[in-house]
């Protein structure tokens, strides 16, 4: 009952938090970031701090623009507060336990934390730097930061004006930067600071708070919510990537892409509870028509053969030109938008298995005892040439999962 | 003064068992928990007479009588019919009115229930003529008829028809020799494969120039692959025999001792308000074969019960896929359907039987699977699933991993 208060409470405050906490968690389940170990020392600052003073406090922390959407000065204020509280770390995992932040915004906080001004010495490929190619960029960086800017997303332009001087190495942006110190276009600190985000890597993030803050907003401008949902489907991270579907969509999409994403998934979805599509015929020779009601497993099929259409067609737009849209992406940005609950998430993933059937270990194995059984029937001489055959007949009627008959399917699609 | 004492006696019998209904305990074919089939004692509820099977819902006659078998009558077999058929289908009516809270099974009138009946129904007069063909070996549910009251037919309820076993080979039963078609089916598979290695292993030898030299080896190598061509044709050809040979040779069926057979014609008439019972087809008998499972607490129909069936029973079979020939009414008594509402229901959960009841509503008799019985899950779904978004996707899958 108590739960359920509170849920109703938190449903009717939602939106209202929507306008001010820039990362408040609607979308995401369990953590992908936060493991035992981080649960446990979350619990301890609980104890040690309380919740609700740690809630009250973080939560006017994020309502702040300038503080919120740069990662730097989140991790400047935590390191602040570090006066009063051990262990910044601990700190950031709070956050998110509280759900005021998600795993997106999390993850850049995370990166940005490790990042230590450590010494660094002076490139020896100077001499491949034009000091006059470069002074331009530096002064920007500077007069940006000074004007408040947040300082990740001051390098990002920095490189990205370096890059297209032709500076494109890392070797190239260590020379720059100990060329700009040189030259006394930044100071000893910049120095320290640049060489320090040079060393993370800061301008490979696919994201940083600011881009994602201004995709988030957009995008929550354009939908209503109806509060807050656990979508674990999103969260779990893609080990290939390294990240979640839902970093993922926010680091390769703008707002307008989720959007039109959704869009495709809202329709299909439509067309999925139909229980009236047909195919009309008009004739050529007269005006006749013929309509041809197409039955459930035909309409469930035709429904995902046009989904695939559709996901190609966008792809081949410019929209879409730089970064292809697939099924996950459409499902996780049709999550996003709010046109799918979490708990249709997995199942509405799943019917990608079937027109792209993934191929399960067993059927892997069966298929070499397959090869293996036909090569031996080769090579083994009669009469028991007779038996690898036998063998892979056994695979083919017993283990193997049986497949529809072709010749009995008389479906439309 | 004595006479009045037993009129009141009797009044006041008559009126308790009317209100109250009569138990009594009686030897039945009942199920163990590891589905054995075994004569346990049980007690039968809701009589209305003291000394015969004349129940507030069923009444048990014996082949065309009108009155209820006295638990005196007939022998000790078709007494155990008798009680096994009662105990059965007020467990039956039990799950409809209570756990799919039927009202049109509440609302039914009582039925009569016919063991050991010879005669084919007629729908004109009730019981066709006894010289015509007796009935063996199956039970039936039948509809209701107006009677023919010039030829002093009466009106008759929805019955339930159990026939006597009798004990026939099967080459009386005819129809498609299944076993033989499948075995045949696998076996043409392997001897062409066989043929085929063979036919490879010769022409490579052919390439190498082994074939036609003279020694001794490869000449009995050729021969020895030819061999295996032969054996393996041979096997082929002589499956049907085999499978004759091996397979059994007589049934027999006792339909009023196996209890699922009991819930499943019960099934029928609960179904009757939207599937005529009028003829069998693959959905009406899927449907009646889904409730019986339910009834029975099991996967399995009328199997693991030597002593009065030796038909093989009903499976729910999670691998079968779905065959266009399903639809034809020489398919009526296939499990495909069996299986399939029985995977539906799991995706409803809870609520699934009742979902399934449902159905009903949404089909006939002669529904076909592939379009209305789909159609009728999936409407019906949307009124009694849990999360019927979520649910009308899974079943859409469930269907097409079936192959329809």
């Amino acid at each position: 009952m108590k739960t359920k208060l509170i849920l109703f409470v938190f449903v009717l405050i939602a939106p209202s938090v929507l306008g001010h906490d820039y990362f408040f968690n609607l979308r995401e389940g369990e953590s992908r970031l936060i493991g035992d170990s981080e649960k446990a020392r979350v619990r301890a600052m609980y104890q040690k701090y309380g919740k609700n003073k740690l809630e009250g406090h973080f939560t006017d922390m994020f309502q702040t623009k300038e503080i919120a959407t740069c990662a730097s000065v989140v991790v400047k204020k935590l390191t602040l507060l570090e006066a009063q509280v051990d262990g910044r770390e601990s700190l950031v995992y709070v956050i998110r336990d509280l759900n005021i932040i998600d795993d997106i915004a999390l993850d850049i906080i995370l990166k940005r934390n490790k990042i230590k001004y450590e010494k660094s010495f002076p490139s020896l490929k100077n001499g491949s730097i034009n000091k006059n190619n470069i002074r331009e960029g530096y002064l920007k960086f500077k007069k940006q930061v000074m004007d408040g800017r947040c300082s990740e997303n001051a390098y990002s332009s920095l490189v990205g004006f370096l890059n297209d001087k032709g500076y494109t190495k890392n070797g190239h942006l260590k020379a720059a930067n100990s060329v700009a110190k040189k030259m006394g276009y930044i100071t000893k600190n910049e120095y320290k600071v640049l060489e320090s985000f040079r060393r993370a890597k800061v301008h490979h993030w696919p994201l940083t708070l600011k881009d994602y803050s201004r995709n988030l907003s957009a995008l929550r401008r354009q939908i209503d919510l109806y509060g807050y949902e656990e979508g674990n489907f999103v969260t779990k991270e893609n080990k290939k990537a390294k990240m979640s579907l839902r970093q993922y969509l926010y680091s390769n999409y703008d707002y307008l892409q989720i959007l039109m994403m959704g869009d495709l998934v809202e329709k299909m979805r439509k067309r999925l509870e139909s229980f009236d599509i047909s195919i009309l015929i008009r004739y050529a020779d007269d005006e006749q028509t013929e309509v041809i009601p197409l039955e459930p497993t035909e309409r469930f099929r035709f429904v995902l053969k046009l989904l695939r259409k559709e996901l190609a067609q966008i792809n081949s737009s410019n929209i879409f030109e730089f970064s292809k849209a697939n099924y996950a992406v459409v499902i996780t940005a049709s999550y996003e938008v709010g046109s799918v609950s979490a708990v249709e998430l997995e199942e509405l993933a799943s019917l990608e298995e079937i027109w792209n059937p993934k191929r399960s270990r067993k059927d892997r194995m069966m298929s070499w005892g397959r090869m293996f059984g036909r090569v031996a029937s080769v090579i083994i001489p009669g009469p028991f040439g007779f038996l690898p055959v036998l063998a892979v007949m056994v695979v083919d009627g017993i283990v193997t999962e049986p497949k529809p008959d072709s010749d009995q399917d008389i479906s439309l699609f | 003064m004595k006479n009045w004492k037993t009129v009141l006696l009797t009044l006041s019998i008559t009126l308790s068992s009317q209100i109250f209904g009569f138990e009594i305990e009686k030897n039945v074919v009942a199920r163990t928990k590891e589905f054995e089939a075994k004569i346990m004692t049980r007690k039968l509820v809701d009589l209305e007479s003291i000394d015969s099977y004349d129940g507030k819902f069923f009444k048990i006659v014996y082949k065309k009588n009108e009155e209820a078998i006295k638990f005196y009558e007939h022998d000790g077999h078709t007494q155990l019919k008798a009680a096994t058929t009662y105990y059965h289908l007020n467990k039956a009516r039990k799950y409809f009115v209570e756990v799919l809270k039927s009202e049109f099974v509440k609302s039914l009138p009582k039925l009569t229930i016919r063991i050991d009946i010879l005669n084919k129904f007629s729908e004109l007069g009730h019981f066709a003529n006894d010289n015509l063909d007796p009935q063996f070996n199956n039970a039936l549910s039948i509809p209701a008829g107006l009677g023919y009251p010039r030829r002093r037919i009466a009106p008759w309820n929805n019955e339930i028809w159990f026939r006597p076993s009798k004990r026939i080979h099967i080459s009386e039963l005819g129809g498609n020799d299944r076993d033989k078609v499948q075995l045949k089916y696998i076996l043409k598979a392997y001897r062409n494969q066989t043929h085929m290695v063979s036919f490879q292993n010769f022409l490579s030898k052919l390439l190498l120039g082994d074939a036609w030299s003279s020694s001794a080896s490869t000449v009995s190598n050729v021969m020895r692959l030819a061999g295996t061509s032969v054996i393996v044709e041979g096997i082929f050809q002589s499956t049907g025999i085999a499978v004759d040979l091996f397979k059994q040779k007589y049934y027999r069926l006792d339909s009023a001792l196996v209890p699922e057979i009991i819930y499943h014609e019960f099934a029928h008439v609960a179904l009757s308000d939207h599937l005529a019972i009028t003829h069998s087809s693959p959905v009406n008998e899927g449907m009646a074969d889904y409730f019986a499972g339910k009834i029975a607490n099991s996967k399995q129909l009328a199997t693991k019960i030597k002593d009065y069936n030796l038909f093989s029973g009903k499976k729910v079979r999670k691998k079968q896929m779905y065959r266009y020939e399903f639809e034809s009414q020489e398919y009526a008594n296939a499990d495909f359907v069996f299986g399939l509402l029985y995977e539906a229901e799991k995706i409803a959960g809870e609520k699934g039987p009742v979902m399934l009841y449902n159905v009903r509503t949404r089909i006939e008799t002669d529904s076909s699977i592939r379009n209305k019985l789909l159609d009728g899950i999936l409407r019906s779904c949307q009124l009694h699933c849990p999360i019927p978004g979520l649910n009308h996707i899974q079943l859409l899958k469930l269907f097409h991993y079936k192959g329809i």
